[in-house]
């Protein structure tokens, strides 16, 4: 069933809407959180979070795409439920990955950040110009939070590969920043 | 805690999102699926082994160009592969989602990609080849009823039926302009001093916009009151469990066939939709304000055979830009359109595809989303929205 269907169906308040999503993207989300969400359980409570805030969303929300749209209500809620149950502990895969980028920020004062939407900005910016593997390996290590060795099975590479090219892309993203006034 | 990077890369862009989504392994390899943990575990003993061995080897002193040769030849070393190799595989660009709004997210044009199994050869060897032919996939296509009816839609006159409705619903506090036909009319009234606004499509929704939920209940029991009265509008009220928005739709048909309006719903949606929090009423005008103009039997209808043909005869898109493109037609359904030129609502058969134009003799394509609505009787093509992908 096209996107554009399954949003008929939203549209019209029907449940098979749900069912079509869970269908043709369930599987999609629920490796967003089974890569933030070790546990199986948490897992399976998050992504019934996601479908219930997918329906109470649409409408008024028509997103482009439905795909994304989803992914990234997977990946927002597995996020603020692995802070609620983590918030004194450090360490697991999402906070993990996510630390690996902090570097690239620095400790900067608040009258030198910029704000989230101006880095968010320059950020795609920045994967604007990399090379489509570089930007992949990126996108798939620090959005969906996957392991070094998920990536390079994936991208049919080695585990080498994949951490040289987080490696470069990180430093390349430091001194973008840098350039662009972000004060490191 | 550097929370900015953090909230930044959930902002990073859908186009991204999807295309490392869209990357997966080729099929065919005997590496398997990194599962267990013991076996991650395995694998990165033995390669801080080797770490260490390397290590060692340059604090003994190695020249430099022992050392790299050496760390040439070490196994980790020999998966390394240069970006954009083969195996950085796309899936089909074909669409999955026909998104309603092409300027939210319409990626950069694509150069050309290998197109996995999901299209059979002959159509990506006609990809390849930057041929200009239509490709049908339609896996089973409706049908139309025996006998169809041509409609005029009377109560598009919005003068004729607007008055009537302001001085049941809302007295004479009105604020009303109306547009030409085939625009949309807008207006407002206050409503326990609430400014409602309500717009009026062409194709004969109404939908009525606010900001709190009482209110739509409010006009929602307006609604129903005057329907009881005389004036025929009937709708449907589906009440949805939060508190953002809810919407009353009634959702025409005619002779059992859908009233393609998909796209100008999405039109209508796009004022409401996301950038403010509205609470929608809406209200199709009913099928009983509509009056046959004429019956056609099915003998006198084009079939999907006589689409494909005109089609064909079209080059398939009058306004396509590029001279050579590849079309896949995925379904073919039969619907009532509104053409809002001649005012009539005729039988007509919805298309939906994807078309891979090309820009360029240099390898570049884009893809694009097809909805062609083609008239059922004389093949003319009614409207052709392409989006893209």
């Amino acid at each position: 069933m096209y996107d554009e269907q399954i949003l008929g169906l939203f549209f019209a308040r029907s449940e098979q809407a749900l069912q079509e999503t869970q269908k043709k993207y369930g599987s999609y989300a629920r490796r967003i959180v089974e890569n933030i969400l070790p546990s199986r359980e948490d897992g399976e409570e998050c992504l019934n979070d996601v479908y219930l805030t997918l329906w109470s969303r649409i409408p008024p929300d028509q997103p482009a795409s439905l795909k994304a749209y989803l992914g990234t209500l997977a990946r927002n809620a597995a996020i603020s439920r692995y802070r609620a149950a983590h918030a004194e502990k450090r360490g697991g895969g999402a906070v993990l990955s996510l630390s690996e980028l902090e570097d690239c920020v620095g400790s900067s004062s608040a009258e030198e950040r910029l704000s989230v939407q101006s880095l968010t900005e320059l950020l795609n910016r920045f994967l604007g110009g990399l090379s489509k593997q570089n930007r992949i390996i990126f996108v798939k290590r620090y959005w969906y939070c996957a392991s070094v060795q998920q990536i390079a099975w994936e991208m049919d590479c080695s585990e080498g590969t994949v951490k040289m090219s987080l490696h470069r892309t990180r430093k390349k993203l430091k001194e973008y920043l840098k350039k662009e006034g972000y004060s490191i | 805690m550097k929370k900015e990077i953090w909230d930044a890369v959930a902002g990073i862009d859908e186009r991204y999102i999807l295309e490392a989504a869209e990357v997966q392994r080729q099929p065919g390899t005997n590496k398997s699926a990194p599962e267990s943990k013991s076996e991650k575990l395995r694998v990165t003993t033995r390669r801080w082994s080797w770490g260490k061995v390397a290590v060692i080897i340059l604090c003994l002193g190695f020249s430099a160009a022992g050392a790299a040769l050496l760390l040439r030849l070490a196994p980790w070393s020999t998966g390394a592969q240069t970006p954009g190799e083969s195996h950085t595989a796309v899936s089909s660009p074909l669409p999955e989602t026909p998104s309603g709004n092409a300027e939210a997210t319409a990626p950069a044009p694509e150069t050309t990609e290998h197109i996995n199994s999901g299209l059979d050869e002959e159509i990506q060897a006609a990809i390849d080849a930057h041929e200009n032919k239509l490709f049908w996939r339609v896996a089973e296509s409706g049908a139309f009823p025996e006998k169809v009816s041509t409609w005029t839609w009377t109560a598009l006159d919005a003068q004729a039926f607007w008055p009537e409705l302001r001085e049941r619903l809302f007295g004479a506090d009105l604020n009303y302009t109306p547009g030409r036909r085939g625009d949309v009319d807008i207006c407002s009234f206050k409503l326990d001093g609430e400014v409602v606004e309500v717009r009026i499509f062409p194709y004969g929704e109404i939908s009525f916009f606010c900001k709190s939920p009482k209110r739509a209940e409010k006009i929602a029991e307006l609604l129903t009151e005057t329907e009881a009265e005389r004036l025929g509008l009937s709708f449907e009220e589906r009440p949805e469990d939060h508190t953002a928005s809810e919407r009353l739709v009634r959702t025409p048909q005619l002779d059992g066939l859908p009233l393609d309006t998909h796209y100008r719903t999405a039109f209508a949606m796009g004022h409401g939709g996301i950038s403010r929090i509205v609470t929608r009423a809406e209200l199709h005008l009913p099928m009983d304000e509509l009056r046959s103009s004429g019956s056609l039997s099915s003998d006198s209808l084009l079939t999907p055979e006589d689409v494909e043909e005109t089609l064909l005869y079209l080059n398939v898109l009058p306004n396509a830009r590029p001279a050579k493109s590849v079309e896949v037609c995925q379904s073919c359904q039969p619907v009532y359109y509104a053409d809002l030129v001649s005012g009539m609502i005729r039988p007509a058969w919805r298309v939906d595809g994807i078309q891979y134009f090309y820009w360029d003799n240099y390898g570049k394509y884009e893809t694009h989303r097809l909805v062609l609505i083609v008239d059922a009787q004389s093949g003319e093509v009614f409207t052709a929205e392409g989006q893209e992908n």
